[in-house]
């Protein structure tokens, strides 16, 4: 009989099993959850693709954070005359009282280079293509202005002392995409409508559109890096797109969370595995007792293992592609226009690696299988050491899952560490509550002594029960827990301590006007703290992206100019985590102190120097010592500070960032501020509420659907666990009726069994939470994390509950065992 | 080896076998010597724990004998393992058999492995010489244990093999079902011409086979 038929017979014949069932609908979740993340990826790097073609408004772009030099300038246009400057500028637009901050782009008369520019004449008008930007003294603003300013087409706009006609709705641009992820509100005007130096330069960024072949484009990128290196350079043809690295680092962040599901899926899968495994343990050697090799009873039962990955994929890929159409469409508002796909070679990819985790992680047990005997017939033979085996074969999978799919290194190690701290103290209490428990009941009757009695000498086999339902416990916990305390703490944070207008950027000539205006409309400025704008430009003499390994939050971050601030102690909101702090009076003032978070993630190293870019010069530090948040005080925390003596070496524009508190009188009066400073960027905390809002929204929608994934994987690992235990307990039940024991007393003994195996998973859960938000919420979210004992009192309750449940309805099966199945066993 | 090599027999030479338990050695036996012919039917008997099933392990190949050398040989051809595996067959006290197959499958089982496509027409004919056709597509949970013994004895002589080592294959039936059992087991070996090799504790078994050993405090002897 060939080797496949014969594996698919007993296939056939385990698949309605309980525990066959089980390890398909397991590793049929995992497969669908991460084949529906390679699908959505792919989709969004096909739409990223198709919109570079199209949308990059050039076929190259220069961007930094000033002008180029005339020279520059001159420079640039021997290369190619078509060359279009547009710069975008964070500013205030007012009209009749009220205020709205908008990212304000200049554009030139040869704007847009390629793609289509439109414009509509009324709010819900039909969007036309148009040849050129806003003409000199006009204004196009994007529709979500003209309703919050309540502006209507011929209008009058106001930045700065200039006014301008707003003449059109802008629509779309062609360059749109090169913003990166923003949803800011978006105004349009001419650069020549604004007298020179009317506008700072300060926080502009600059882009040069370019309209060039191949080798015009080849010799521009040499050119760029030799005379201005710090600019950035985009190519549409070589498929750099801005948003590309950006959505690498959200699949990176679902990478992390991938590894957690898989960790859990793993547990399940070793649970349920554990009955299945001695079933084709007595398979294989009654195969070996007919002639079979030992070669060949491997190969049926890798086979075997195939079949039921096949059988779980199928459905699961069907499910993903479903998943992806309504992902994609939620995804509309990120990238408009994006469209699902077939992806056939990316799905396969994720199968295949899917394949080979799965396989890797039940590479024990076919190592166990190669070892069976026909010995194994005739009597019991022992596994030496083979659970630790898998236990660490396990462990070691998943690690390498973790390298390779996180970019956040500080998150990943300590989510680990908390996981794997919980689990050895959930070790220790199984070991300790059980030993104690049997102590204590070793002269005593009833039924209770008699479970600590079993628990205690299925030792082994409850740890495990107990750590695959305590690792569940604990993310599911620590999910909500977070998602809980990010949305009420931050919420109060802010209200306590930055006041209800933030000052995100003041320039100093801007603070006199400031005070006086708080003064006469008795606002209270809660405080203020300097810096200045400087852009990272090399790390240890290397530019930033070719020193860094994997693209993270803060290596986008440093693309754009940083604020760079300057204490002489450390700050009251702060503490050292490493490395020495400046004393006062020290000569050395180029030593530099950096967020201990970014530091991780840049892989920074105490002694690196940094080169700063501040005001056009090029200053360079050494790192000395790492800081951390430290609640009290503000909440305004800076990634890079410098001693206080660097001031004197150092001409650059001071800037402020604070908050304040405003009476209710005074929200109508900052319009006249704003006329006055239009380049004062503030925030409202109602504005702050409302991107927190939608931002919580979002993280909400993702941690519900999180914390269904994992809650329904640990319903699986209950299942396993129960169903990998089943012959033992019925056994067991068996034993206990024919000595005169009571079906009540049955199902008390088992009840007794799941309570202390859900109050040691719950004890540890709530430790393993503690330790998580110890480790992770103060370097992650600035938070403290402090247990609410009421929510952790109900999380016990529950745990035990929902336990108990599943463990005795999945259990009702062996108290039906009676004396007579075990006479016929 | 120092004994002669005998033919269609298997021959243990001064063998000696230990295991260990915990921190203990556990001496089973030592310079054990023994044939164990083709064609006949061998009994070993001896009290529980004194390594019966240790000896018929050593005898099957099935294990590595600490000291001395196991040999088998059909015809003049000495058999390596896996060919003595192909050689054998196996009778155990709980049966084995597969629970998710029916007696006819259970029966056909080795011949499809080896790729027999007659195997089903030859199944029925051993289901019908055991006297269970009418059983054909019963599950194991739904047969006697003297029913699933009896399929199981009919799996082992099947494929026609040289040898069939039995432990204790009426450990787990009532006397008469163990008659009935025993008198099966010694129709197949007479009619195929197998060597029988038995481990039971009952002597009333060991009285119908060839030749009878006891083993007993590490040395083995013939019983008359």
């Amino acid at each position: 009989m060939k080797d496949l038929t014969l594996a698919l017979e007993t296939y056939q014949y385990h698949k309605a099993g309980r525990d066959n069932r089980l390890l398909q609908l397991t590793q049929g979740f995992l497969i669908f959850f991460l084949t529906t993340l390679t699908l959505v990826s792919a989709s969004v790097q096909n739409y990223l693709q198709d919109n570079l073609k199209a949308l990059l408004g050039s076929d190259m772009v220069i961007a930094q954070y000033k002008r180029l030099e005339p020279l520059e300038r001159i420079g640039l246009q021997s290369f190619t005359d078509t060359v279009s400057e547009t710069s975008i500028l964070p500013i205030a637009l007012t009209s009749n009282g009220a205020w709205q901050r908008v990212q304000l782009k200049l554009v030139d008369s040869t704007y847009p280079v390629q793609g289509q520019l439109t414009k509509s004449l009324s709010l819900g008008g039909i969007a036309a293509p148009t040849k050129g930007g806003p003409g000199v003294g006009e204004i196009w603003v994007d529709s979500r202005i003209m309703v919050r300013l309540k502006l209507n087409i011929g209008e009058k706009v106001r930045i700065a002392d200039t006014e301008l006609t707003l003449s059109a709705i802008l629509q779309h641009e062609p360059d749109r995409l090169l913003e990166g992820h923003t949803v800011e509100m978006r105004a349009m005007v001419h650069k020549a409508s604004f007298l020179n130096r009317a506008l700072p330069e300060s926080g502009r960024h600059y882009r040069y559109l370019i309209a060039a072949d191949a080798k015009e484009r080849a010799a521009i990128a040499d050119w760029v890096k030799q005379t201005i290196p710090e600019a950035q350079v985009l190519d549409r043809h070589s498929g750099q797109h801005p948003l590309a690295a950006y959505w690498v680092r959200v699949e990176n962040f679902m990478g992390l969370a991938s590894v957690l599901l898989f960790f859990m899926a793993a547990i399940a899968i070793n649970m349920a595995g554990r009955r299945q495994l001695e079933q084709q343990t007595f398979r294989l050697a009654l195969y070996n007792s007919m002639g079979v090799s030992l070669r060949r009873s491997m190969r049926l039962a890798l086979f075997e293992w195939v079949f039921v990955f096949i059988a779980a994929c199928l459905p699961a890929i069907l499910l993903a592609y479903g998943a992806q159409y309504i992902l994609v469409y939620e995804l509309q508002d990120q990238f408009a226009g994006i469209a699902a796909g077939m992806h056939v070679g990316a799905a396969l990819k994720t199968i295949m690696l899917v394949f080979v985790l799965l396989l890797s992680v039940q590479l024990p047990s076919f190592l166990q299988l190669a070892r069976t005997s026909v010995v194994s017939l005739i009597r019991r033979q022992p596994h030496h050491g083979f659970a630790v085996w898998q236990f660490v074969w396990g462990f070691m999978t998943l690690a390498a899952l973790a390298a390779a799919y996180s970019d956040n290194w500080l998150l990943t190690a300590m989510t680990l560490t908390a996981m794997g701290v919980a689990l050895v103290l959930m070790m220790f209490v199984t070991w300790g509550v059980l030993t104690v428990g049997e102590l204590w009941g070793r002269r005593r009757s009833g039924i209770l002594p008699f479970a600590f009695f079993i628990m205690k000498n299925r030792l082994f086999s409850k740890s495990t029960q107990i750590l695959g339902l305590g690792l569940c416990i604990t993310l599911l916990l620590f999910t909500l827990v977070l998602m809980h305390d990010i949305g009420s703490s931050m919420q109060s944070q802010l209200r306590a301590e930055n006041g209800n207008l933030m000052i995100t950027d003041a320039e100093s000539n801007q603070i006199k006007d400031i005070r006086l205006w708080a003064t006469e409309t008795d606002s209270t400025i809660r405080h203020l703290s300097p810096y200045t704008h400087a852009q990272v430009v090399l790390i240890n003499g290397k530019r930033v992206e070719k020193y860094v390994s994997q693209p993270s939050e803060t290596s986008a971050r440093l693309e754009r100019p940083i604020r760079l601030s300057w204490a002489e102690a450390v700050p009251l909101n702060n503490r050292v985590t490493g490395g020495s702090w400046w004393t006062a009076n020290d000569p050395n003032w180029q030593q530099l102190s950096v967020e201990d978070e970014v530091m991780m993630d840049l892989g920074l190293e105490y002694g690196d120097i940094l080169s700063f870019k501040i005001a056009g010069t090029r200053y360079d530090f050494t790192l000395t010592a790492t800081h951390g948040f430290k609640s009290g005080g503000s909440n305004i925390t800076y990634w890079f500070q410098i001693p206080e003596a660097a001031l004197d070496h150092i001409k650059a524009p001071v800037h402020y960032m604070g908050s304040m508190e405003l009476p209710e009188k005074a929200w109508h009066e900052l319009g006249q501020l704003l006329r006055d400073h239009p380049t004062l960027s503030i925030v409202s905390l109602q504005e702050l509420a409302e991107r927190f809002d939608k931002t919580l929204a979002m993280v909400t929608k993702v941690t519900v659907g999180f914390s269904v994934m994992i809650l329904l994987l640990s319903f699986f690992v209950i299942i396993a666990s129960v169903s990998g235990f089943e012959a033992d307990d019925k056994k067991r039940n068996g034993l206990l009726r024919s000595m005169g024991v009571g079906v009540g007393d049955c199902l008390r003994l088992t009840f007794y069994e799941w309570l202390v195996t859900g109050l040691i998973a719950a004890t540890g859960a709530i430790a393993g939470t503690w330790i998580a938000g110890q480790l992770i919420y103060s370097s992650q979210f600035g938070l403290v994390y402090t247990p609410h004992y009421g929510l952790l009192a109900v999380t016990l309750g529950l745990t035990c509950a929902f336990v108990c449940a599943v463990g005795l309805f999945f259990c009702r099966d062996t108290l039906k065992a009676s004396v007579r199945e075990l006479m016929a066993e | 080896m120092s004994r002669p090599v005998t033919q269609n027999a298997i021959t243990l030479d001064k063998v000696g076998h230990h295991f260990v338990s915990g921190d203990k050695i556990v001496h089973l036996f030592d310079n054990l010597s023994l044939v164990l012919e083709k064609g006949k039917t061998t009994a070993i008997i001896g009290p529980s724990g004194v390594g019966k099933s240790s000896l018929l392990a050593l005898a099957a190949g099935l294990e590595t004998p600490k000291v001395g050398g196991v040999q088998c040989h059909v015809g003049s051809k000495l058999l390596s393992l896996d060919e003595m595996r192909q050689a054998s067959g196996f009778i155990f006290q709980q049966f084995h058999l597969l629970p998710e197959l029916d007696a006819l499958n259970n029966l056909a089982l080795p011949l499809r492995l080896r790729g027999d496509k007659g195997a089903y027409n030859t199944a029925e004919e051993w289901l019908q010489k055991i006297g269970l056709s009418d059983r054909a597509d019963h599950k194991p949970s739904q047969l006697s244990g003297g029913e699933q013994q009896r399929i199981a004895i009919a799996r082992a002589f099947i494929t026609g093999p040289s040898f069939i080592f039995a432990d204790e294959p009426t450990g787990n039936l009532d006397e008469k079902t163990s008659a009935v059992i025993t008198d099966l087991m010694f129709m197949c070996a007479r009619d195929t011409g197998a060597g029988l090799i038995i481990v039971t504790h009952s002597r009333a078994l060991a009285a119908r086979a060839d030749v009878c050993f006891q083993l007993s405090a590490g040395k083995l002897e013939a019983v008359a």
